[in-house]
């Protein structure tokens, strides 16, 4: 770290922008400032979010502005950051021929953890931590989905990195290990900094201590997680599942969840206009994580297409389920 | 070290991936499916057939070939397999979803494609050395077994091969395939690159400086390693390894560059680190290359020199009479010497300055001449001046004294060779690596120095010595005392066999009591075994480690005692005497040189007192098998020793490279103790040699670089044929007839081509060495034999021992030769003519023989006579034998030698128990070239026999006899007359690189047209010898396979004068041919598909033409008879006529023999 960094914040975005093509802004003029702990990063598809990622992680150059992880520049310094970095992509899987362990044991090496003996230790940790123990011998191309989904965390922390980037950590997982993989970042966050990408609000967990919404390729949110529930006031509401039917039409609304059976059930919706909410409407005052995100997006007039994306991506995760499952069938 | 161990990780698990994908192990069963069989299959031979032939045992013995053939093999199954192995190294991360973690992991770009190229390049390396390691493991475990067993590698080459080749070379050819599939975006491009890549290493090797390819490509074991001098590396090979690593290094460092993932390089930092590498290098390269390259100028500027010298002294201006002083000889370090030389100006027109070759790395620290010390004098080049302002007259004599030490440059040895592969390509010399690498050898290990490398003072420039009609051989008394380490051993002529050994240094006494013309210093600590036979010291002087075959061979040693006095007797009976008291069979190093320089380029393993046996040779040969009697229990043991002695005798007789031994012996009879001089002189030199080689040893050798010079020569598949016929493994152990191979390899068309054009004396040897050689090959052996056996064995070594008596440390001429042939009676003259000077040869005729039966023997046994007539139509004298069988007989019965003269006729009677079924004469050298067959006009019908009641006629009466005269104007193939219109079968495009072209096959052409080959489609018309066909002294036609069109019709022209108008008639000669459907025939129907009788004869397209005129002419082949056939009665004026035949007809093969045009007076 250099001396004459005076180090605040873990993650120091300053003023990026970023694009692919000219005139196609993917980032623009994002400001961010991470320390410790779990930091969630929202956004839609699209939004950004994973250029971002790449751009702390050194793989991408900004176009303009910096970056800078614990003091270090991700540009200048890009060597200095991988050393403190651990990151899983979206998109990972692993060389397939490799045992487990042995796709852990060269990344550790690569990174540095060149002592064997507490390398070997090292892999066996965290292959515990991820509940991947009892495959260590096996190779990357027998797993299951969520198996390798796990091994991705598991070598984004086989170095014991400073600063963990995780885009999309839970696609694939299921409900359990969504709940352990939550568990894991919230543990680990108390003492590292943790930026986790997502689109799936639920997945930052009751851990996560700072949250920004990246919007078309701008932070439109960056607070405390009480301050975006916050913001969802008025927003959210609920109705009698039979007055479902009373929403009119030119209310935008998103069902987010249904509570009760036959008469008594309510249906809990955000709203982008809460003077067009009918009057047996009940204001929530206690909204989720993930309504207050939506809110938030309703609030920007984007709840469309925040559904919209969350439909694609949905679509696109049971595509790749029922191609995942033709293939092992075959 | 954390970098390191970053970089090994990155080894590691590319490593891991190689070596789980199928296409690694798909490389690893091709070489195992290369190398293996070829091991084994080497080893299976060396073990079996070996001890048969020194050449298969050389080309087999994997102590000596596992480096260069095994790993060379490996290195390139696995160098592709590199390609194929990371051609994709770009996107197998992509694919595997991988690289955007690694990318993150701090690990710089170039540490990642330096560890990806270690871990191919270590994928690459595991099975190689496993490879190799096994078969080391097979061949220590197989020492015990007397069913098999497989040479152990030779240690030197092995770890020379694992270190030094290896590793840098594959490291190398990983780090290009990387650095493609960095560079190149299309994988298909990696593949196209990667292997066009070693494509154009092959060619760029081939085509390379032969003194560049042992340091600039990947194997420094392409010659042959050496127990006895063993040989690791040296600093330029060292040197051009680390070159090949730094270059690999820079070629990573530039692929770093097009690498996608931004790594906090200053790309111009990094082209500069990676193009200085890089330059470092090619400069490295460029250091050996420059090195080489200065050691070939030094070369050149000597042999420049030297050879303008030459040309200002073109005699022979100083005769040295007597060598003498002491040499202290301290290997591998310095070799110090005292010289006295005493000398004679010979020269009738006096000399400027006393002219001497000396090893120019040689210091020289005194020069006493006349016993003043000598001040004035030049030593540069290797050229020694005396005094180089004062004159000389004719006779003086002078007293040299020298002081010089230092280690003789073996680069100083065979300036002037016909072959300079100094200056040629590495492909050039290919083949000729496999006769040793090192002109001569001054290690600790060996001393080796061979006569050439001028290590004490010769008379003269160093060059065109071996021209001897101007430069006679210098005989010179010696008389040197050789000081050496303790427990050395000197070689050599040892008149007394005193050495002693004191303070540590053993010291020997080289004094032959005859005249030397030179001398060869061979010491090292030799196991010696010697025993005293007839006066003389035999003595074997081998390598420590190769005694082996000594003790499997001593119970013989009674039975080689008693040969050897056997063939001193033969010898003597001659009159050819050993001259020396010692004679050392030495084992030299198999990496020394065996062939000399000069136009003749002879083996060097013959040396006045020593004969060198090459380390390959009867050293390392493999006898346990053929010498384990197990099997042979039918066999008691006189058998088996017999059977052991045979196979010892010809396996030294059948070195087919200049190391038979008994050859070499005889060249102490004769060779070095006079020399021939004068016009004519090297081909009298070889005549004589072959005379005396005949005589005492029954055969005659000949060896010359030049039989290995192409790539692909005649001879070596003549040894190699040789040795396949020598798995004969009955009682007696098979034999190479030198003599075969000389007449596979010699006597063929091309040099009777070259034998037509000059006389013997007028040789092109330093124009065209190669083709002198093979003239006087074919011609001085055939003129030995015809001396030998027209005049009388006895006869003929009266003149050679005469020879020796008049001119023994001086040189003879051609009249000097003829003179004693004179005095002694024996007309030499009258058997062969002036044979050297006089191109002519004789022609022979013969009549059809007659049978009749005589009276029979003193037992009542039925005597048969064969006679004929043979008519010698030339005004030069010949030598024949008539050969003939009953048809019972297996081999042919023979006469003695028939002398007939000039164009004259003699009678031959043949006498036999029945009556004879074939007969021929068998000319030595003749016009006919081949075997002349008699015709007999009967069958073998006993009954129809005329009998009559006198007694047998005498072999040989005078005849009158004439060939029947030929009327008419008569043009056959072999005159001046008839031409094709051939395309040139000789020319190969100007494109075609010189390597491959090495490997097309000349054709053999006779008398400009190429000789027909059974089988072969001919699209050009060739020649075929054959009875059938018309001919004078040679049967012979022209044939080509029909085809073509109008535009490509291929045409012969039979062209003659007419002398005078009228009606001509004329006639067709269709020869007979061979209508059996042969293997030939079936060869061709496998080749072009459908069966071809050539038998099947169409109609011939035959033009006349004369003035403008143009007369077709349809003659209908397969209608036609053999011999004479009438094409048609033509009115001619007095012009040139010409008869063209083309090759279009409806038959398969048209023939074209012979026309003739009959006068209208007849």
């Amino acid at each position: 770290m250099p001396s004459d960094v005076v180090v605040e914040s873990s993650i120091e975005i300053d003023h990026i922008t970023h694009f692919y093509k000219k005139n196609q802004n993917i980032l623009e003029d994002v400001n961010l400032s991470l320390g410790t702990g779990l930091f969630g990063l929202l956004g839609a598809n699209g939004a950004g979010k994973s250029t971002l990622m790449r751009i702390i992680c050194t793989l991408l150059v900004p176009k303009e502005g910096s970056a800078r992880v614990c003091g270090y520049d991700v540009v200048k310094d890009c060597r200095q950051v991988r050393e403190l970095i651990g990151y899983l992509p979206q998109e990972f899987s692993a060389w397939r021929l490799h045992r487990v362990e042995e796709v852990l044991d060269t990344l550790a090496q690569i990174s540095g953890m060149t002592n064997k003996k507490i390398r070997r230790a090292r892999v066996a940790e965290v292959l515990e931590s991820v509940g991947l123990d009892a495959v260590a011998d096996r190779k990357v191309k027998k797993l299951s989905g969520g198996m390798v989904r796990r091994l991705g965390v598991a070598q984004a922390l086989v170095h014991e990195p400073q600063v963990l980037i995780v885009d999309e950590p839970t696609v694939g997982l299921d409900p359990e290990e969504r709940m352990r993989f939550r568990q894991l970042m919230t543990q680990l966050g108390r003492d590292r900094t943790i930026l986790l990408s997502t689109h799936i609000v639920a997945d930052l967990g009751s851990g996560v201590s700072q949250i920004a919404i990246l919007d078309d390729g701008n932070i439109s949110f960056q607070g405390e997680p009480t301050e975006l529930l916050n913001r969802a006031q008025d927003f959210v509401y609920r109705i009698p599942s039979s007055e479902e039917g009373l929403l009119s039409d030119e209310l935008d609304f998103e069902i987010v969840s249904r509570e009760g059976f036959d008469q008594d059930a309510t249906v809990r919706v955000v709203v982008d206009d809460p003077d067009a909410v009918p009057s047996s409407a009940e204001k929530v005052n206690d909204p989720s994580l993930e309504e207050a995100y939506l809110a938030f997006m309703a609030a920007r007039g984007k709840l469309s297409t925040a559904r919209q994306i969350e439909e694609e991506l949905d679509a696109k995760a049971k595509k790749k389920q029922e191609r995942m499952k033709l293939k092992k069938l075959r | 070290m954390d970098y390191a161990a970053r970089i090994w990780g990155v080894s590691l698990s590319e490593m891991r991936s190689a070596s789980r994908l199928a296409r690694t192990w798909l490389f690893v069963v091709i070489g195992l499916l290369i190398t293996v069989p070829a091991y084994l299959g080497s080893a299976f031979s060396h073990y079996n057939l070996g001890a048969f032939e020194p050449y298969l045992s050389m080309v087999s013995n994997v102590r000596y070939i596992f480096a260069a053939q095994i790993g060379g093999s490996l290195i390139l199954v696995y160098s592709i397999g590199i390609v194929f192995l990371a051609f994709d190294i770009r996107v197998r991360d992509k694919n595997a979803r991988m690289h955007e973690v690694l990318e993150s992991r701090p690990i710089d770009n170039f540490g990642f494609l330096l560890g990806r190229t270690l871990g191919i390049t270590f994928i690459a390396l595991l099975p190689i050395l496993v490879t190799m390691f096994l078969a080391l493991i097979i061949a220590f475990a197989t020492q015990f077994n007397v069913a098999f067993q497989v040479a152990i590698p030779q240690p030197h080459s092995f770890w020379q091969f694992i270190l030094i080749d290896l590793v840098p070379n594959i490291f190398f050819y990983a780090a290009f395939v990387v650095f493609l599939a960095m560079v190149l975006r299309f994988r298909l491009l990696v593949i196209i690159f990667g292997i066009g890549f070693m494509v154009l290493l092959f060619y760029v090797a081939a085509l390379m400086p032969y003194q560049l390819s042992d340091v600039l490509t990947w194997m420094s074991v392409q010659e042959y390693p050496s127990d006895v001098r063993p040989f690791f590396t040296n600093t330029l090979t060292l040197l051009e390894r680390l070159a090949i690593i730094v270059f690999s290094l820079g070629m990573l460092y530039l692929a770093t560059l097009a690498h996608h993932r931004h790594d906090g390089y200053v790309h111009a930092r990094v082209t500069a680190l990676g193009v200085g590498l890089v330059v470092v290098g090619c400069l490295g390269f460029y250091g050996v290359y420059l090195n080489s390259v200065n050691e070939a100028d030094d070369r050149l500027v000597w042999t420049n020199e030297h050879l303008k010298v030459d040309q200002s002294f073109p005699n022979t201006s100083l005769d040295v009479k007597e060598l003498t002083g002491s040499i202290d000889v301290n290997p591998g370090s310095i070799l110090q010497a005292q010289y006295s030389l005493s000398v004679e100006v010979i020269d009738t027109n006096g000399t400027e300055g006393l002219l001497f070759s000396f090893n120019p790395a040689m210091d020289i620290e005194e020069i006493r001449l006349d016993g003043s010390t000598l001040q004035d004098f030049e030593f540069e080049n290797g050229l020694l001046v005396l005094n180089p302002k004062t004159f000389y007259p004719i006779g003086s004599k002078h007293e040299i004294e020298l002081v010089a030490e230092g280690v003789p440059d073996e680069l100083f040895q065979y300036l002037d060779s016909g072959i300079d592969l100094y200056g040629n390509t590495a492909f050039t010399g290919i083949n000729l690596r496999l006769l040793g690498q090192f002109n001569s050898i001054f290690t600790s290990d060996v001393v080796a120095l061979p006569p050439d490398a001028a290590w004490y003072p010769q008379a003269g420039p160093h060059v065109n010595r071996d021209q001897i009609t101007r430069r006679p051989r210098d005989f010179f008394t010696v008389d040197l005392q050789i000081n050496l380490p303790e427990d050395w051993v000197v070689a050599g002529p040892r008149e007394q066999n005193s050495s002693l050994s004191q303070g540590g240094v053993a010291s020997y006494r080289i004094n032959p009591k005859i005249p030397v013309p030179s001398l060869a210093l061979v010491a090292d600590e030799f196991h010696r075994v010697a025993a005293e036979i007839e006066g003389i010291t035999f003595e074997l002087l081998f390598h420590p480690k190769h005694t082996k075959n000594l003790a499997i061979f001593a119970d013989l040693k009674d039975e080689i005692v008693r040969d050897i006095e056997e063939r001193l007797r033969t010898a003597a009976r001659f009159g050819l005497d050993y001259p020396f008291s010692t004679l050392s069979l030495v084992e030299v190093p198999a990496n020394l040189k065996i062939f000399g320089g000069g136009w003749r380029m002879d083996t060097v393993q013959s040396q006045p007192g020593i004969l060198f046996m090459r380390e390959l040779n009867f050293p390392t040969t493999s006898f346990v098998k053929q010498t384990n009697f197990e099997n042979r229990t039918e066999w008691d043991e006189e058998t088996q020793k017999e059977y052991k002695f045979g196979l010892l005798e010809s396996f030294l007789r059948n070195d087919l490279l200049g190391g038979n031994i008994f050859l070499g012996f005889v060249r102490n009879l004769f060779v070095f103790q006079t020399g021939a001089t004068g016009s004519g002189a090297e081909a009298l030199d070889f005549t004589v040699e072959a005379l005396v080689n005949q005589l005492v040893v029954g055969d005659s050798g000949f060896f010359s670089a030049y039989m290995m010079a192409d790539a692909n020569p005649t001879g070596q598949g003549t040894f190699l044929s040789s040795s396949t016929q020598a798995t004969y493994t009955g009682r007696q152990a098979p034999t190479v007839s030198t003599s075969r191979v000389r007449e596979m390899v010699f006597n063929t068309n091309s040099t009777w081509e070259s034998a037509m054009d000059y006389p013997l004396n007028k040789l092109p040897f330093s124009e065209d060495p190669g083709t002198s050689l093979k003239v006087l090959e074919m011609k001085g052996n055939k003129l030995a034999s015809a001396i030998i056996d027209g005049l009388g064995k006895e006869e003929a070594g009266e003149i050679v021992s005469h020879l020796i008596k008049q001119h023994q440390g001086t040189s003879y001429t051609y009249d000097d030769l003829r003179q004693i042939s004179a005095d002694l009676e024996i007309p030499i003259d009258q058997v062969v003519g002036d044979w050297l000077n006089d191109i002519k040869l004789p022609g022979y005729l013969v009549s059809s023989g007659s049978i009749v039966r005589v009276s029979d023997d003193a037992s009542n046994q039925p005597r048969y006579q064969t006679s004929f007539h043979l008519h010698n139509g030339e005004d030069v004298p010949g030598v024949v034998t008539a050969w003939y069988t009953t048809g019972s007989q297996e081999v042919n019965s023979q006469t003695n030698a028939i002398t007939i003269p000039p164009e004259s006729s003699i009678r031959i009677n043949l006498i036999s128990q029945d009556p004879l079924t074939e007969v021929g004469v068998q000319p030595y050298l003749s016009l006919n070239r081949d075997s002349i067959p008699v015709r007999l006009g009967r069958k073998t019908d006993d009954q129809s026999i005329e009998q009559v009641s006198e007694g047998p006629r005498p072999l040989v009466e005078s005849s009158n006899w004439m060939p029947p005269e030929q009327t008419g104007i008569i043009v056959d193939d072999l005159d001046e007359g008839f031409s094709t219109d051939n395309p040139d079968l000789d020319v190969i495009p100007e494109w075609v690189p010189n390597f491959v072209k090495a490997f097309i096959p000349k054709p053999d052409i006779d008398q400009k047209l190429p000789v027909h080959r059974s089988g072969a489609i001919g699209y050009a018309w060739a020649r075929e010898t054959t009875e059938g066909a018309f001919g004078t002294y040679r049967r012979t036609t022209a044939r080509i396979d029909s085809g073509g069109t109008e535009s490509t019709a291929v045409y012969c022209y039979f062209k003659t004068e007419i002398p005078m108008p009228g009606t001509w008639k004329l006639d067709f000669y269709l020869p007979e041919a061979n209508f059996n459907k042969t293997e030939a025939m079936k060869l061709r129907k496998a080749m072009v598909g459908e069966w071809r009788d050539t038998a099947n004869q169409g109609i011939y397209g035959i033009t006349l033409q004369f003035l403008d005129q143009e007369h077709e002419i349809e003659f209908d082949a397969s209608v036609g008879s053999q011999g004479w056939n009438q094409l048609g009665e033509f009115e001619l004026p007095v012009a040139p006529v010409t008869v063209r035949i083309s090759n279009k007809s409806d038959g398969d093969t048209l023939f074209a023999d012979a026309i003739r045009w009959t006068p209208p007076a007849s």
